[in-house]
């Protein structure tokens, strides 16, 4: 050994590096870094990436994230302001404090000025018919123009937009939302036909000169009570009423509204709004804990001073020629656990409410004069596989025609959904649907379609999957919201979209579940210094220092590491 | 970048899941390249290598086991005699080594204010022999010398230590590696002794599996067992995170040093727990006012 100075001659020095000896020999494991699914994407059924949008707003790369959320979903700014967030339901903050507000993460996302996607390169494209410009029609011509096909959409009415334009009301959501989300899918260049209406006959003439259909005409007619009265002046029913009633007569003092929907809430609130002088109450047959509506939309109604009555339905309408008062009956609601079906069951106890108005709103129906006949089923419904397909072939159906529970957010999965198996069977592609399922709801998704995802998408990580104790209590942010009082004034939006700060605090309450956020933790704590930090900011393990002890894995927060075999095999331990 | 500041090497014979090694690790990284560690005999010996292997990437200097503060503090001076003043001397020593039998000359050192940071890697009792209870080993706990669980306390080091007005002492763990190489760069900024007491869990003497190492440092910190604080001029107090307060069961039920114990032990154990956090806060308190 070559000898050090002054040194040597007075003690040994030790200067061979331990790095001789490869100590990864005594353990035969090693960490994998795979990241997994969350339980918010699990459940989106956009399947939008969340803790990785979130993960780019925390780096504080706005476009990136958006880019991230535009990859499955068309309308962030919309889905940002009316969707009914089952991610925020399935969030795995709610068992540490409450959920993420993903919902309003991704609405200050959609109101982001970024409007730009990628279009796949496309050698033989479809033409494509698409009916109806809700949602599911929208959402499915966007997916198909970035598969490079080409779309052409028919619109009975005189703009796009479906319910999103003349179904939910302006003060949740604006039109000049819907416009600027809309930028996106303009200019990938859609053919739009307005003033359309399709029938039962011209069905098979599309079929003629497109090479697939995808229908998504909604559910445009309110359903009927069906009982004596209803008739009389003074009876409008839901949709209609919010599509086409633009004021209210003066002498009206009393609006009654019936239902526990979305629309009930939406009515009794353009009413109060209409009208602030008049009395608005909503009698809903179902408890206040199982009404249909969002949650927000209740308690916005509330806040606006509309009364809630729950546990009634409607026996009959009295008055002469006008209605003077509803009669109730007393109502109970019960699950069918078999069928999941709500069973109405009448009680002996009658109530009478006066009222110069009444606005009936138990749900929707298929439009009676463009109900396709050829491809409906009685009740003019169309049903369709887990393809999206119909009955008739090249004919594909989405959104509320297919009975699946009216949302937004669910409207516009259906369209991509039969947007990919429309490309899928155009490239004559047999690939098995689970293949592109996210977790275990069967909600597709186009990333990997596109096959851009990275993560581990049949492992869904849970709560008790993570390391929290580096985690705190913190507050949910919310947005602000106009005073009660304000918002009566006009249909201007009441909520605010967060600001910069909020929504960098509320992002920061991310639990990043299944992302690797960079806490570096891994890296800090290997006792062997086996983990590296590479250049694009993700880690590298080097096998032959490796101990396999595995607490990189056990004490990652966001359980990303796995130990798994190393690639040598088994060793000695 | 990383490699750069790295200066323990791979390839030490440290047990797997150490947390001695984790915290040689983080304090060399914080310390950075113009150091030169003292090492007594201890599990970090065997870490920072046994001739002729070396792990370490600065010089270290084997001393014998009762005199890490003395030697730090000659070599410091002889530093200063050669105006070499923009190196750091680090003196690490085990729990034994400064609980127990280094405690005078670590005391001498201190009173003289000798100018090096002293970092105290406290595994609970002499592990590099064989799990023998030291004077750090906490209350109940078993070790090869205390079969049915110690009976003595925890000796209170950090008092001792601020009894001789350092100029900077603190707690830290590897639970919490930010805190813990900020608390050694602000050591750096000191002149005189600066003390760094750090928990080091140790899965061979700790009885559990070596995956916990990161997870039980975070829990002795959130259950109060080893709060996080900083103690200036030997006077003011100052708690550095906030724990969660978790009950202390969840700290204990997971090693089987604490197996044998009974309900009325770990209730026992967590009203101790709540006294020394109070005593504290009491001490914190007391110089916010000042
Ligand atoms: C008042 C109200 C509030 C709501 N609030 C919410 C909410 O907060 N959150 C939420 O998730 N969901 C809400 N919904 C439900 C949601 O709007 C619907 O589920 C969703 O819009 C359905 O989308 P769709 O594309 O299937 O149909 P629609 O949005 O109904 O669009 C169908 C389109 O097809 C057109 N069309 C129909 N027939 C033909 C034809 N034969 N030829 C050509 N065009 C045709 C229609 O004119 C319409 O433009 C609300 C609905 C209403 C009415
Ligand atoms: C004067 C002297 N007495 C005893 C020993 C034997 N010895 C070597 S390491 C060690 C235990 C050290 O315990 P601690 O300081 O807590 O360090 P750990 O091994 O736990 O890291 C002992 C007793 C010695 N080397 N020198
Ligand atoms: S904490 Fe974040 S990643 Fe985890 S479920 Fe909630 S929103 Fe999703
Ligand atoms: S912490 Fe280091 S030694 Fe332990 S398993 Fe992870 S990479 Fe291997
Ligand atoms: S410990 Fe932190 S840095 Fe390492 S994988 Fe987990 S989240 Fe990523
Ligand atoms: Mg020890």
């Amino acid at each position: 050994m070559k000898k050090h100075g002054l040194f040597d001659e007075i003690m040994p020095v030790s200067k061979t590096p331990t790095s001789a000896h490869k100590t990864g020999l005594w353990g035969n494991l090693k960490p994998l870094y795979k990241e997994a699914t969350s339980p918010c994407r699990e459940s989106c059924p956009l399947n939008t990436d969340i803790p990785l949008f979130i993960f780019h707003m925390k780096e504080k790369d706005l476009k990136r994230a958006k880019e991230e959320i535009l990859l499955e979903n068309p309308f962030p700014g919309i889905s940002g302001r009316v969707c009914h967030h089952p991610c925020e339901d399935a969030c795995n903050r709610r068992e540490l404090d409450s959920s993420v507000s993903v919902r309003a993460l991704e609405r200050f996302l959609g109101d982001y000025p970024f409007y730009e996607v990628p279009v796949s390169e496309n050698r033989s494209p479809k033409k494509v018919a698409i009916v109806g410009s809700g949602p599911a029609g929208l959402s499915c011509a966007y997916f198909l123009l970035r598969l490079g096909h080409k779309v052409t959409i028919f619109e009975k009415e005189s703009d796009v937009g479906g319910l999103l334009l003349f179904g939910i009301p302006p003060y949740r959501l604006p039109k000049n939302v819907l416009r600027r989300d809309l930028h996106v899918l303009l200019a990938l260049k859609p053919q739009i036909r307005l003033n359309f209406e399709l029938t039962g006959d011209n069905i098979f003439s599309l079929l003629g000169s497109f090479d697939y259909v995808f229908l998504a005409p909604g559910m445009g007619e309110s359903k009927r009570l069906q009982v004596a009265g209803e008739n009389k002046k003074g009876v409008y029913y839901g949709v209609q009423f919010l599509k086409e009633v633009k004021s209210i007569e003066d002498e009206i003092r009393r609006a009654i509204v019936i239902g526990g929907g979305d629309v009930a809430m939406d009515v009794a609130r353009t009413i109060r709004r209409l009208k602030p002088d008049a009395k608005v109450s909503i009698f809903a047959p179902e408890k206040v804990e199982d009404l249909p509506a969002l949650r927000e939309n209740v308690a916005e109604a509330l806040e606006e001073g509309i009364d809630l009555i729950c546990g009634y339905l409607p026996l009959y309408f009295e008055g002469k020629k006008r209605i003077e008062a509803v009669i109730f009956q007393r109502t109970e609601v019960k699950k069918d656990e078999k069928t999941g079906k709500f069973l109405f069951i009448p009680l002996n106890e009658k109530r009478e409410e006066a009222a110069d108005m009444a606005v009936v709103c138990i749900g929707q129906k298929p439009l009676e004069a463009s109900k396709l006949r050829e491809i409906a089923e009685e009740e003019g419904y169309i049903l369709v596989d887990h393809r999206g397909r119909t009955k008739i072939e090249r004919i594909y159906a989405g959104g509320d025609i297919i009975g699946q529970k009216a949302t937004v957010s669910l409207a516009s999965s259906s369209g991509k959904r039969a947007a990919i198996c429309i490309d899928m069977d155009a490239k004559r592609l047999d690939l098995p649907l689970d293949e592109l399922y996210v977790g275990s709801k069967g909600f597709l998704s186009f990333k990997k379609y596109l096959k851009l995802e990275k993560k581990e998408t049949r492992k869904v990580v849970g709560f008790s999957d993570l390391n929290t104790l580096p985690h705190e209590k913190i507050p949910r942010v919310d947005a602000k919201k106009e005073e009660p009082l304000e918002r009566l004034k006009d249909f201007r939006e009441i909520g605010y979209t967060y600001t910069k700060e909020e929504a960098e605090k509320e992002s920061d309450r991310c639990l990043s579940c299944g992302q690797c956020m960079r806490c570096n933790l891994c890296f800090y704590l290997c006792p062997d210094v086996s983990i590296r930090r590479k250049a694009d900011g993700l880690y590298e393990v080097d096998e032959d220092y490796c101990k396999s002890c595995g607490v990189c894995a056990k004490t990652c927060p966001s359980n990303v590491i796995e130990m798994v075999e190393k690639d040598g095999g088994a060793f000695i331990r | 970048m990383d490699t750069q500041d790295e200066i323990l090497r791979k390839g030490h014979y440290a047990c797997p899941g150490c947390g001695l090694a984790i915290a040689m690790r983080l304090v060399l990284r914080a310390v950075g390249r113009k150091a030169i560690a003292v090492i007594v005999p201890s599990c970090e010996a065997v870490i920072s290598g046994t001739y002729p292997f070396s792990a370490l990437e600065v010089p270290a200097f084997h001393s014998a086991f009762a005199i890490a503060a003395p030697t730090a503090a000659g070599i410091s001076r002889a530093l200063k005699i050669r105006k070499e003043t923009d190196v750091t001397v680090l003196a690490f020593a085990g729990d034994g080594g400064t609980y127990d039998i280094g405690l005078q000359s670590l005391s001498g050192a201190a009173e003289r204010n000798e100018d090096f940071i002293y970092v105290c890697l406290d595994n609970e009792a002499y592990m590099n022999t064989g799990i023998q209870a030291s004077s750090s080993t906490p209350p109940l706990s078993w070790t090869v010398t205390t079969p049915k669980g110690k009976v003595e306390k925890k000796k209170r080091l950090m008092e001792i230590i601020v009894a001789h007005s350092v100029p900077y002492a603190a707690t830290a763990t590897i639970g919490y590696p930010q805190d813990l190489m900020e608390k050694v760069k602000r050591a750096k900024e000191f002149q005189g002794t600066k003390f760094i007491h750090v928990l080091t869990p140790c899965p061979t003497g700790w009885k559990m599996k070596e995956e916990l190492t990161g997870v039980i440092a975070m829990l002795a910190f959130e259950t109060k067992v080893f709060p996080l604080y900083e103690v200036i001029n030997g006077e003011i107090y100052r708690i550095t995170k906030v724990p969660k307060g978790l009950p202390v069961r969840d700290y204990l039920s997971i090693q089987g040093r604490f197996s044998h114990l009974s309900e009325d032990e770990i209730e026992k154990i967590q009203q101790e727990v709540d006294i020394e956090w109070e005593r504290l806060i009491y001490l914190a308190k007391r110089h916010e006012k000042v």
